[in-house]
């Protein structure tokens, strides 16, 4: 070892694969024959090309933006015709050796060149952006970046200044509506909540396989919510096939890379910043009251169980009135302390971070601790050989609340129960309603998880046309959580309590090489592009749990506390997974203005049957700038830069589990008589399952008029999914649930659109606005025959997935006589009653009304025969639900409603989604806020389907249930009658519990002062802002449950409100200082 | 930064470095070369040595190539058979063999309970799953011929010398197969049989139609022989026995009116010599709560909360500690054995089945549980009251109660009703007095008190096991086994309940059909074999 032979070195690129294979699969071979090959190339004897000349005279200045007055940092600055030349340092400053008469060349990304001739030593340079320089940003594409101009595929980046903007507490929060295409939502206001991320609809069955794939600084990650949202330098979205396809096996549903900050050289710089935020549950939900309750017994006292309680003195339990949402909420705080530390020289930079976010949530006891830091160093020892460490970390402690036991308990729960008996012991169960503020308080679900990744990657300059690079990265994730259930909590006799604690320790190592050839021909007409690489990737899981009842103490909740396992929760296993890819990828453009590029991976996956590891990952792709035609000099003062674009490329999915192609005999939770049995996994392995293969298309143009005044991007895409990776159900008399197979397709067909314009550019006030939006259409367009219905969904060729199925409901039979009609069963009639002189109905003795005709809806009198409606063989009475029949075949109704007369009844995901966002800019101050929306979708509010089906008799309906309910013939009234069971009124597969679920919320809102920077000199500091935000201030729908974003993370059944944590409103102050 | 601060390399080798880097640039200008090193590497890569690397196998499971080795597997493949029976039978066996029948009314607040009382089950309702699908059934079926299939592999090759024990377990594998067609036959009729290959492969025949009653009968007593052949005649209790063979025998045979072949199989269970009438109401109650020790108990199903994922469906069922009860006893049941407990006489099983400091009325009393599994404790506090005792109940998910699925005293009651069938009318009361007198009641039957015997003895028998077997799933199919072809006993009993039950349906007319179960919405979506042949009047 020492020398370092890089042709060797290639020529035994294979052999290196496979030792790294080797390496993370039988750990034969140390860490160190890693970190020693990094050590080597560190130790590359430096070579330093800049010759040095004796300064004859020095230049001294500053450039600044000659808008913001911001000074601009890393500015090149040449002295054009001699060697000297140096880069811009912390507050714009630079100083170079150049003589009188010298002409001072000063170039910025986004800015326009800038020459001047030197007259003084002192210079203060001010530069213009450049709209169409922008163009020249560079944007992470996977295994190496490309500038945006020359984008062919549908990628989109959003920085950090959006990033800030949000004050959001994790990247998926802050990508919400800042790009189209990308649909983020978070189902709940838990504190530590993860949000779910879907680019370009489902393309999948399965709920594992619609996340984008995850890569941060080069390393593929599963979950990005314990990044610093401070730390992102940007965020690339590679939406379409053609971009993501280099990821192969992955990338179908989209490529998500993230890049963290560099350090810039320079003195150190340290950034210091505070929030603090206060929140408070954004909707409160109409719930009865004492006497509320008390009138629903009075009226409804038939239904089983359902008694008049005292409400005197003597009543202990049942004498109070309580707001459970009230008791339950709080003011949550949030406390949030950002540093970073920058600086370097131009051969070592270096960003350090550390972020401590506490945020105590609006339901007590839900809270979140997070502590996390980055150590970002670019080594630069010569021109040959760069080196990057990005070493991240993170802990982070959460307690989640029992949702379902303390929100939806509390919803229900009689408001005239006490909480507490007078000796201070809450009273936990009342007529089987358990105490949600007990619930709350004396159950723990507290997890904490400690992760630690670093990649560390070394790119050599093999010349002027090679750039080989490769790294090593790796990820450690420990999580453990503990459970405990208090004595308390008990309605075991005697009481008893309970208790779990569950590990998972997740190890990731992974190495990616890379070749890239880079070379520009004929006077730079023609670019040649062209990258060769692998990756190899190792994952492994171990799970361990310990688990059982009656704890020792209840002080002690670690495991050892526990006197009496439970076998069933004792257990541990482990798993792995390991990935293999090439890839290969060429570009090519001519003058800037025929772009074409192609590519394709092969990847391997031990997770499918050993005849179809391997599959195939090409894309190809293109684009014109049309703007550079001659025929389009006329109109460039208008439209300064046009791009079309088209793509084509296949993308996989990978995401079951690691062993679905195999037969399993499993053990650990199958005892009989003190035996731990052996059975067969409950799903049959597959060995024939591959990839699922996506073939997407997509059209884009990129325009913008005006010199940047207005940009728009619109994309137009078709994506076609095959061999959707599904968990098709197996006969039930097979012995086995499931098998994963490959089955069916499913099309995606959406256009985006960009539209970002700056309508008002003074000297002192700017506005900036930008508009997204996104439709997606999923179809199923292939099921092999096989539809079903799924709880509340409808799985079925034709239709997208996550349809809501069920019965459609019409409204209530006023009387037992409403029910009528036709004989044909298609034309409800209305029956005239016999009626008093004040035209009251008349009830006979039988205590009915006498029917003295019947009326067709026009008016006119019926003859016919007159036909009774069942429901299930069952006659439908007054204050039963009506529900409508589906005809079939011929066109017939058969007069009972059974399961066949079910149908698709709305739709779980959006027709289209959108922003709107705005940054005003005056002076010092600024402004910025958005609004986000989805539109279309409906969403089953099960909660109040809880409250109407009176599920138990201690349950409390909602006021509006209460008051209408069914009770008397000739009621008018949308809900039917509770006493009465046999019609199953209460189902849940009715229309009636779905509901519109668009909404517009004005998501955030920031108004920032920008210190002046004379000013803040005097104190010593370089910068200073202050913020004062809101999140999450307004929200315009028709729902009427807690909020209508509702998790989309469920392909096949979305759209349920199952009462979650809800949303919070949020205001908070932020101070940014620099020194 | 100076060169020499991190240079870690000797003159030479730096020499060495840069002699390098001008002949690799010198070679790379070639753009043969290039394209030689991209195959190479692209090849190279994808065609060896990764194999291996992506060929995982699991790590915390076993495997069909790692398993069958030992007699410890054999064993541990019996527990997860087993297992899987309790997963069939922990609800099932009063969802199926009591629940619809005349001994349970609906109680507490959910909807299954009043849709199962009312007559009015669906094939797509999620709340009567558990009742309405024989998943489980199959899925027991499936670890026995899994069981079968490799532990004859296992005698063949005398695996561990333990031959003998493998046999035996076949015997337990194909019992208790028989006893999951046997229960699929009565709740739904004709069942699909799935041959003795267990599934192992996409590849193999996974869709199966129903088949004909005839077969589905044949496949029960071919098992049940090979049953016979092959398990050991070993006393046990908690595991299917040579006993538990005989009684499911006599079970099959009554149940196809076949009363000379089901009293050949008394006759075999009674010669086995295990079982006997236990003495006196302590015993009795010890059938339920100790089964082990019991000499009536031929099969129970030994259930452990903290091993069974909560247990039995028993206090779910029944009563519980923490909940109010699915069903409770029907009130005219409970009548019955308050009228058996006045002007001095006693019938234990009221005690020993009700709490009777409660409900001591000689008003019909709406039972809200029952605590035949539980062991009435004299000490037990009741809130409240100055008064203690009370049953042991335990919680919904910490139930311990171990199922009886056969006991002796089912057997011989069956005998009774053999007798009846051919009029020896005081030999079938004889029966039913023996039972009487082992919990005290001393009110015998005497053939005297029947103007009509025909219809009176069989009736007394039927109210024997009316009372002796509540709660442990028998009276449904008893209802059914006892009538004729055209359910003369079973309407008989259930039209009047039916009738005056609110909201409820009728078994009259095409609703005769509803004595079947409707088979469940899925199991049509999975197998198309199946499709268009619901039980009728259910819709699929």
């Amino acid at each position: 070892m020492g020398f370092f032979d890089t042709r060797k070195f290639l020529f035994n690129y294979k052999n290196y694969q496979v030792k790294l294979a080797d390496m993370l699969l039988n750990k034969k071979i140390s860490c160190f024959l890693f970190w020693g090959f990094i050590i080597m190339f560190w130790g590359t004897p430096m070579q330093t090309f800049a010759q040095k000349t004796m300064p004859v005279n020095k230049v001294m200045g500053r450039v600044y933006d000659e808008n913001q007055n911001d000074p601009l940092i890393g500015v090149n600055i040449i002295v054009k015709g001699k060697p000297t030349g140096t880069v811009s340092g912390l507050n714009g400053t630079f100083s170079v050796s150049a003589e009188i008469g010298d002409v001072i060349k000063f170039s910025y990304i986004g800015y326009k060149d800038k020459e001047i001739k030197v007259a003084t030593s002192v210079l203060n340079v001010a530069m213009t952006e450049n709209a169409l320089k922008l163009g020249e940003v560079v944007v992470e594409a996977g295994y190496g970046t490309m500038k945006k101009r020359d984008i062919t595929g549908s990628i989109v980046s959003v920085n950090e200044k959006e990033i800030e903007k949000k004050m959001s507490v994790n990247v998926l929060d802050a990508l919400q509506g800042a790009a189209s295409g990308v649909q983020v939502s978070n189902a709940s206001g838990a504190p530590g909540e993860e949000s779910s991320i879907r680019i370009r609809g489902t393309s999948t069955l399965s709920d594992d396989g619609v996340a984008p794939l995850f890569i941060v600084d080069g390393m593929t990650v599963d979950r990005i919510d314990d990044i610093n949202p401070n730390d992102i330098q940007s965020v690339e979205v590679l939406k379409d096939a053609s971009s993501s396809a280099i990821y192969g096996s992955r990338s179908a549903n989209g490529v998500i890379i993230i890049t963290t900050k560099k350090g810039n050289a320079g003195k150190p710089k340290l950034d210091a910043k505070y929030l603090r935020s206060y929140s408070q549950l954004s909707h409160k939900l109409p719930q009865a009251n004492s006497l509320e309750r008390r009138i629903f017994e009075n009226r409804i006292y038939t239904l089983p169980g359902v008694t008049k309680t005292l409400n005197d003195s003597t009543a202990l339990t049942t004498n109070t009135d309580n707001d459970y949402q009230d008791i339950l909420t709080q003011t949550g705080v949030r406390n949030q302390l950002d540093l970073s530390l920058t600086g370097g020289t131009r051969e070592l930079k270096y960003f350090n971070s550390l972020q401590y976010y506490d945020e105590t949530g609006i339901v007590r006891n839900s809270w979140l601790k997070r502590l996390t830091g980055r150590v970002n160093i670019d080594y630069v020892p010569n021109k040959i050989v760069k080196t990057a460490t990005r070493i991240g970390f993170s802990k982070t402690s959460r307690n989640e609340i029992n949702e379902g036991m303390v929100l939806v308990k509390a919803l229900l729960r009689n408001p005239y129960f006490i909480l507490t008996f007078p000796d201070g012991t809450p009273a936990y169960d009342i007529a089987g309603q358990k105490n949600p503020i007990a619930e709350e308080i004396l159950r723990k679900n507290e997890t904490n998880q400690y992760n630690l990744n670093f990649i560390e990657e070394v790119n050599v300059n093999l010349g002027s046309c090679f750039i080989f690079h490769t790294d090593v990265s790796g990820k450690f994730d420990l999580k453990r959580n503990e459970k405990f259930n208090s004595k308390l909590l008990s309605t075991a006799k005697p009481k008893v309590n309970s208790g779990s604690e569950t590990s998972y320790w997740n190890t990731y190592l992974s190495t990616t090489s890379y070749l890239t050839f880079k070379r520009k021909f004929n006077k730079k007409t023609h670019a040649v592009e062209a990258t060769l690489g692998t990756s190899v990737e190792d994952w492994n899981t171990i799970f361990s749990s310990l688990g059982g009842i009656n704890y020792v103490s209840e002080v002690v909740t670690t495991g050892n506390s526990i006197s009496e396992l439970d076998p069933t929760l004792c257990t541990s296993n482990k798993e792995d997974h390991s990935m293999i890819g090439i890839f290969l990828r060429g570009r090519y453009s001519y003058k800037d203005r025929y772009l074409i590029n192609g590519t394709i991976r092969r990847d391997g996956s031990s997770r499918f049957g050993a005849n179809n590891r391997w599959g195939w990952f090409p894309s190809v792709s293109g684009a014109w700038r049309f703007t550079d035609e001659s025929f389009a000099n006329e109109i460039s003062k208008v439209l300064s830069d046009g791009k079309l674009r088209f793509g084509w490329g296949v993308t996989g999915n990978e995401r079951i589990g690691n062993y679905d192609s195999q037969n399993q005999y499993i053990f650990g939770d199958y005892y009989y008589n003190d035996v731990s049995g052996v059975i067969p996994n409950t799903t049959l392995g597959n060995p024939n399952l591959k990839w699922e293969e996506t073939r997407q298309s997509n059209v884009g143009l990129d325009l913008m008029f005006l010199d940047g005044r207005i940009n728009m991007v619109v994309d137009y895409y078709i994506k076609n999914t095959k061999d959707l990776l599904y968990l098709t159900s197996l006969p039930q008399e097979s012995g086995f649930t499931y098998a994963w197979t490959n089955f069916g397709a499913m099309q995606n067909k959406g256009l985006e659109i960009t539209l970002s314009a700056t309508p008002v550019k003074m000297n002192d006030f700017s506005w900036l606005t930008t508009i997204n939006y996104s439709q997606n259409k999923n179809v199923i367009t292939d099921l092999a025959g096989v539809n079903r219905a799924d709880d509340i969904w409808w799985i079925g060729e034709g239709y997208e997935a996550g349809a809501f199925y069920g019965y459609k409901y019409q409204g209530i039979y006023q009387y037992d006589e409403s029910n009528a009609w036709t004989e044909d069963f298609k034309t409800n009639l209305i029956p005239v009653f016999q009626k008093d002189a004040q035209g009251n109905v008349i009830i006979g003795k039988d205590r009915k009304p006498s029917v003295l005709e019947y009326l067709l809806p026009d008016g006119s009198s019926y003859t016919g025969a007159v036909k009774s409606k069942t429901t299930n063989g069952i006659v439908c009475k007054g204050g039963d639900v009506i529900w409508e029949e589906v005809a079939d075949k011929n066109g017939n109704v058969d007069g009972d409603v059974n399961s066949e007369d079910r149908q698709v009844l709305g739709s779980g995901q959006p027709k289209w989604y959108g922003s709107w966002s705005n940054t005003l800019t005056y002076k010092n101050f600024n402004l910025s806020f958005s609004f986000y929306g989805n539109f279309g979708n409906m969403i089953y509010n099960e909660m109040n389907r809880n409250s109407a089906a009176l599920i138990s008799s201690g349950s409390t309906p909602t006021p509006f249930i209460v008051y209408n309910l069914w009770k008397y013939p000739g009621q008018i009234t949308p809900l039917y009658n509770a006493n009465d069971r046999s019609a199953n009124n209460a189902r849940t597969d009715d229309s009636y519990f779905l509901e519109d679920g668009s909404f517009i919320r004005l998501q955030s809102i920031r108004f920032g002062y920008t210190m002046d920077s004379e000013l803040i000199k005097k104190v010593g500091l370089t910068a200073a802002s202050i913020y004062l935000y809101g999140n999450g201030l307004a929200t315009w729908t028709n729902y009427t449950g807690y909020d209508p974003e509702v998790a989309q993370n469920s392909v096949l059944k979305p759209g349920k409100d199952k009462g979650r944590y809800p949303r919070k409103r949020e205001f908070g102050l932020s101070i940014n200082v620099s020194l | 930064m100076k060169q020499a601060d991190i240079h870690i390399f000797t003159n030479e080798d730096k020499n060495r470095i840069c002699k390098f880097h001008a002949t690799f640039l010198k070679q790379f200008s070639d753009m043969k070369n290039i394209i030689k090193i991209a195959t190479i590497i692209f090849c190279g890569v994808a065609f060896s040595g990764c194999e291996d690397f992506l060929s995982r196998n699991p790590i915390s499971a076993a495997s069909p190539e790692t398993f069958w080795k030992s007699k410890e597997d054999a064993d541990l493949w019996l527990a997860g058979t087993y297992d899987a029976l309790q997963t069939t039978l922990r609800t099932g066996v009063l969802d199926w063999g009591e629940a619809r029948s005349d001994n349970f009314v609906s109680n507490g607040v959910g909807t299954m309970q009043v849709k199962v009382t009312t007559n009015t089950l669906v094939a797509g309702d999620a709340d009567l799953v558990v009742l309405t699908s024989w998943k489980n059934i199959y899925t027991t079926i499936a670890r026995c011929n899994f069981g079968l299939k490799y532990t004859a592999k296992m005698i063949e090759n005398n695996v561990d010398g333990n031959s003998e024990t493998y046999k035996d377990y076949m015997g337990q594998y194909y019992g208790l197969r028989a006893l999951m067609y046997f229960y699929a036959t009565r709740v739904w009729g004709r069942v699909p049989i799935v041959g003795n290959d267990p599934i192992e492969s996409l590849s193999q025949n996974i869709y199966f139609e129903r088949s004909p009653i005839d077969s589905c009968k044949k496949v029960i007593l071919n098992d049940l022989d090979s049953c016979i052949s092959n398990i050991s005649p070993t006393n046990r209790k908690y595991y299917f026995s040579l006993g538990a063979a005989y009684a499911l025998k006599t079970d099959v045979h009554m149940w196809f009116k076949e009363y000379d072949l089901a009293e050949q199989s008394i006759q075999k269970l009674e010669a086995l010599n295990y079982y006997k009438w236990v003495l006196n109401s302590a015993e009795w109650k010890k059938i339920f709560t100790e089964p082990d020790g019991s000499t009536e108990t031929i099969f129970s199903l030994y259930f452990e909360q903290l091993q069974d994922n909560g247990g039995s469906g028993i206090a779910q069922r029944l009563g519980s500690s923490s909940n109010t009860s699915t069903f409770s006893i029907a009130p005219d049941l409970f009548q019955i054995l308050v009228n058996r407990n006045r002007n001095g006489n006693i019938d234990t099983r009221w005690q020993l089945c009700f709490d009777t400091i409660t409900y001591n009325s000689t008003q019909s009393t709406l039972q809200d549980k029952c605590g035949k599994y539980y062991p009435w404790d004299d000490k037990l506090v009741r809130t409240g009251e100055s008064r203690t005792g009370g049953f042991v109940y335990e919680p919904v998910n910490m139930c311990n109660a171990k199922i009886p699925i056969y006991r002796y005293a089912d057997i011989e009651l069956l005998k009774a009703e053999i007798y009846y069938r051919r009029g020896e009318y005081q030999k079938a009361l004889n029966i039913v007095n023996t039972a009487r007198m082992r919990v005290g009641y001393y009110v015998l039957a005497k053939l005297a008190d029947f103007t009509n015997p025909d219809s009176g003895v069989l009736d007394c028998i039927m109210e024997e096991r009316r009372i002796e077997f509540l709660g442990e799933g028998k009276r449904w199919f008893d209802l059914i086994e006892v009538s004729d072809v055209s359910y003369d006993y079973f309407h008989k009993i259930m039209d009047p309940v039916m009738a005056a039950r609110s909201g409820s349906v009728s078994y009259t007319g095409e609703n005769e059909g509803r004595i079947l179960f409707p088979i469940e919405s899925t199991a049509f979506a999975a197998n198309p074999l199946l499709r268009g042949d619901q039980n009728l009047p259910y819709s699929e």
